[in-house]
């Protein structure tokens, strides 16, 4: 996306924010709360029309594609929404072919394979027929992901998709993320775990009120100097086992 | 359990609940149909009934032309208006994502009702036709302010806080409309306002048959759409959906669906509400599943009440309308005490 703004309601949101996401690549988004991190994301998507500027997939102006064509190139799993609780996991994923599908074509032998490889990729198939109201929040979110996966899009959005969960599917859909772009999918997830960014993202781009503060591979950009600009905490960065581990020392005065 | 039909290009999932659901159902209301046909003030053979429906009225015994004159339009009246209201109410829940929506509480039953009062007290009785028109006006502009105000709380509860406030609204100018006409029209109307099908007759039947076979295959064609807006709209339109487009087209559909059945048998409430909840208890959630399970418990709902209204106090008549709100309020507690129950239990 090349010079984006956007706000609501007057209250600008996005100020000439310039992002890029290369196929192959996971690209990281950190920053506090309210810096703009999700409408990135949605205005990528097409869910917002940015007030100017231009976002682009392939070199195509979004806001000239149709909601289905996006669709086909774009997957966003959002921030957790309300699944109806009798829906099953089976139904949940199938959604994800929605776009694919036609009046008559609803559960074609694509759609079945591309949701077999999904819930395996997500270990849930096991989950199958089971309703959404009796999953825990990370099985739920792990069909999510699965649903998101089954869309078969070659960018992939993620909006904080490891909040709320525990260290092992936090794991599992980090660790499926990186899979994803190492097939040659563009990833761009929203995270809030600095070290979870260090470890598994190629690109990390810190966003501050509505900006890109700083961007690049995480030991560049991940750094005392950034978080304190940033986040307003004071911390020591510490280096270890590839990953970067910021230990807050206390508030910046 | 999904199956999934497929035929060259074709597939389509269809869940086990469904295949076994949608015939029992179908084949309850037709032996519905025909007991309510039956029964009455007047005492009938069952033979008679056969006879009603299947014979030309010219060649029918007197017994048997009572019930084709009568019972035949309003039988058919109950089931097309009950269906009706079904898919009317199971279109507004999703749209609104809110288990509670319904024509009624959302105000285009009231809307309707006004519009159909007024045009009654000012330009006198009208052709059932021209009502059906009337009360589509009535719904559907009641749905663009609803919408119009609530449009920011689309997705959430906040419309049905707005459907409220403007239901009380429309109720008070109902009662106004009411109190301002002449004692015969008074009664009329009374009667109307509470939901009744005991004017029911040929036109009537007539005129909802069309309606019917004219929104089904809206219905039919656009159920798909639904299934994304389940997880509501910043996902539906991820997924893929012209999500705003779809609620939209979603809630006039709804008035569509509502306001013949109001022009005939005025505001009744809770069918949309109760048998949307009966369908989705049966089928789960797919839309096109729940709405074609809805549609034959509404009208069986619907059928039901108008029938044991008939016959059980006879010959005092009790109206569909009142019927359906005491077996709705009933099974609302039935359902909450299950529901808290199965809670408790897992």
């Amino acid at each position: 996306m090349d010079n984006v703004s956007f706000g609501f309601d007057g209250r600008a949101v996005m100020r000439d924010l310039t992002l890029r996401a290369k196929p192959g690549e996971f690209l990281a988004i950190v920053g506090p709360n309210g810096c703009g991190k999700s409408t990135a994301l949605k205005l990528i998507a097409g869910l917002h029309r940015p007030a100017s500027g231009v976002v682009r997939i392939d070199g195509q102006d979004v806001a000239a594609m149709g909601r289905a064509r996006i669709a086909r190139h774009v997957a966003l799993l959002t921030q957790a929404s309300a699944v109806p609780p009798n829906m099953t996991v089976h139904e949940l994923i199938a959604m994800g072919r929605f776009v694919h599908q036609g009046f008559l074509s609803r559960r074609s032998a694509r759609d079945e394979e591309a949701i077999a490889h999904a819930m395996r990729v997500m270990d849930v198939t096991g989950l199958s027929h089971r309703r959404v109201g009796e999953l825990s929040g990370g099985q739920l979110q792990r069909c999510r992901m699965a649903m998101t996966l089954a869309q078969d899009c070659g960018i992939l959005l993620l909006d904080e998709p490891t909040t709320y969960l525990d260290l092992r599917y936090q794991f599992d859909i980090l660790e499926t993320a990186r899979a994803q772009a190492r097939a040659g999918a563009a990833v761009v997830a929203v995270l809030h775990d600095f070290t979870q960014a260090s470890l598994y993202a190629d690109r990390v781009a810190v966003m501050h009120e509505g900006r890109i503060a700083a961007s690049g591979p995480a030991s560049e950009v991940l750094t005392e100097d950034v978080i304190a600009r940033v986040f307003g905490v004071r911390t020591r960065a510490v280096h270890a086992h590839g990953g970067i581990f910021h230990i807050p020392e206390g508030a910046v005065r | 359990m999904t199956l999934t039909l497929r035929m060259g290009r074709i597939s389509l999932p269809i869940s086990l609940r469904f295949v076994i659901a949608a015939p029992l159902l179908l084949l309850a209301l037709i032996a519905s149909a025909y007991l309510a046909l039956g029964v009455g003030s007047s005492v009938t053979a069952p033979a008679d009934v056969l006879a009603a429906i299947l014979s030309p009225r010219e060649a029918l015994s007197p017994g048997a032309r009572a019930i084709a004159d009568f019972r035949l339009p309003r039988v058919q009246v109950a089931i097309m208006a009950g269906a009706m209201m079904a898919a009317s109410g199971y279109l507004l829940q999703v749209v609104s994502r809110n288990g509670l929506a319904d024509p009624g509480i959302l105000g285009l039953s009231d809307g309707a009702t006004v519009a159909v009062m007024l045009v009654t007290f000012l330009y006198g009785p009208i052709a059932v036709g021209q009502l059906g028109l009337v009360s589509l006006v009535g719904a559907v502009a009641t749905a663009g302010l609803v919408l119009g105000l609530g449009r920011r709380l689309l997705t959430g509860g906040g419309i049905i806080l707005v459907g409220l406030s403007i239901n009380i609204v429309l109720g008070a100018v109902v009662e106004m409309i009411l109190v301002s006409g002449t004692s015969a029209q008074f009664a009329q109307i009374m009667t109307w306002s509470r939901g009744t099908l005991g004017t029911a007759d040929g036109p009537d039947a007539a005129m909802m048959a069309r309606w019917f076979c004219l929104l089904m295959p809206v219905l039919l064609l656009g159920s798909r759409m639904l299934h994304p807006l389940l997880l509501g709209e910043e996902a539906a339109m991820a997924l893929g959906l012209p999500a705003r487009a779809v609620l939209v087209a979603g809630v006039l559909l709804a008035a569509a669906f509502a306001a013949p059945v109001i022009a005939v048998c005025g505001p009744i409430g809770f069918i949309g509400l109760m048998s949307a909840w009966i369908a989705r208890g049966i089928v789960g959630e797919r839309p096109t599943e729940v709405v074609l399970i809805a549609m034959p418990v509404g009208a069986g709902i619907l059928l039901w009440a108008d029938t044991l209204g008939r016959v059980l106090f006879s010959p005092i008549t009790v109206s569909a309308g009142i019927m359906v709100s005491v077996v709705g309020a009933l099974s609302f507690i039935l359902v909450a005490r299950t529901g808290r129950r199965s809670r408790a239990s897992s």
